[in-house]
């Protein structure tokens, strides 16, 4: 093994391609992100182009359509205020986004119910009602963010995620389906987790 | 990790072909985002934990000195006992955007200070009630002036100077028996001093 070989597990093309995950941000971030993070209306507008359809869709499968574009309105309000809370290193930009929403569409439905929103002690009676309407509420953002997060991954990564977690091949048969190296197929899946979790990690 | 994995792969199970599906962002949605994020009075959110982003407390410092300025030069012109200002009351940039509108007029009566509030349309008599406020420039700080119903003279408290909450705000309100602001407001206007 020549010097500095990768650690057990961790595969060789892993250190060829770029450093291990934990050392700071996976891969440089996308355009949005850098322009958010730059700061002015241009980069809320580059946030709300990356990002604004899936909020507006997630409140309108949460709230209605009647009310979706206010709340998403708020969100980017919202978005414009916590510029300088925002860490690419973190989470992701879109995990960071659908954060807000899910704050602002739980807030919606507090409203609607014209309950105002109380510490989860003090509405006890009403509990369980409460508490299964906010876990929906959080699946669907997550499956929504999700979704969008496979689709920006690279196609190799993303066909590699769904053989191993929605259709259940060993990564050895998707080796084989994919005619690539079984190191490969290793690093795709974790790498791409990796990004999936990122998109989440704001949004937890 | 596992834990993570483990979430991921449950829900990249549970995805449906309607999680794929995007609607598309209707026309003036930007438009009313940019607005309601350009200006200095914004809208308030329940939470009362807050922190401004530079670029805007840079521009509700630009306001609060244009007001300063603009408050002296109008307070030696005008004579006492007039009307001091007015403030148009709409909805926008607001979260909820409506076809609501009114005025408030702030006069002078025997050297104290009122609000002379007029909104037509308040939607009265639904579960909640509508409070008047004064705002500071940047919404950072606020004066309730009471509950209405739209209509009214309400007394300026002694030690709020409408020059440093120069904005007019109705909101409205649950009847929860919370002091506070709900954040949400209905129309709201800057009184030109």
């Amino acid at each position: 093994m020549p010097p500095g070989d990768p650690a057990p597990g961790v595969d060789r093309d892993d250190v060829e391609q770029g450093p291990a995950p934990g050392d700071g941000p996976p891969e440089p971030v996308d355009d949005a992100t850098a322009a958010f993070v730059a700061g002015g209306p241009d980069g809320l507008r580059a946030a709300y182009d990356a990002h604004g359809r899936l909020v507006l869709t997630f409140c309108r499968r949460a709230l209605g359509p009647e009310r979706a574009a206010d709340v998403t309105q708020e969100v980017f309000t919202e978005l414009w205020r916590s510029h300088d809370r925002f860490d690419p290193h973190h989470g992701s930009l879109r995990g960071w986004i659908m954060g807000i929403a899910r704050f602002k569409v739980l807030g919606a439905l507090r409203h609607d119910g014209a309950r105002p929103a109380v510490p989860v002690d003090l509405r006890a009676d009403e509990g369980p009602v409460a508490a299964t309407a906010d876990r929906d509420i959080e699946a669907l953002a997550d499956r929504l963010t999700l979704a969008q997060a496979l689709g920006s991954l690279p196609d190799r990564t993303r066909k590699a995620i769904q053989l191993s977690f929605v259709d259940g091949l060993s990564h050895r048969e998707i080796a084989d389906r994919m005619g690539l190296p079984l190191g490969s197929v290793k690093s795709d899946i974790r790498r791409g987790l990796e990004r999936l979790r990122l998109d989440l990690a704001g949004a937890s | 990790v596992n834990r993570d994995e483990r979430r991921v792969s449950d829900l990249l199970a549970d995805l449906t072909d309607d999680d794929f599906h995007l609607d598309e962002l209707p026309d003036g949605l930007w438009e009313r985002i940019e607005a309601s994020t350009a200006g200095p009075v914004t809208e308030l959110a329940p939470a009362r934990r807050r922190r401004w982003s530079t670029p805007a407390l840079a521009a509700a410092a630009v306001v609060v000195a244009v007001v300063v300025i603009a408050a002296a030069a109008l307070r030696a012109a005008r004579p006492p006992g007039a009307e001091l200002a007015e403030a148009r009351l709409t909805s926008a940039g607001l979260a909820r955007p409506s076809t609501l509108e009114g005025e408030a007029r702030l006069v002078a009566v025997d050297g104290r200070q009122e609000i002379d509030l007029d909104v037509p349309d308040l939607p009265v008599g639904s579960g909640t009630f509508f409070e008047l406020w004064l705002l500071a420039p940047d919404a950072t700080r606020m004066q309730s002036l009471g509950t209405t119903d739209g209509h009214g003279r309400f007394a300026v408290p002694e030690g709020i100077d409408p020059h440093r909450y120069p904005v007019v705000d109705v909101s409205r309100e649950p009847p929860d028996g919370n002091p506070a602001h709900s954040g949400d407001s209905l129309v709201r206007g800057r009184l030109d001093l």
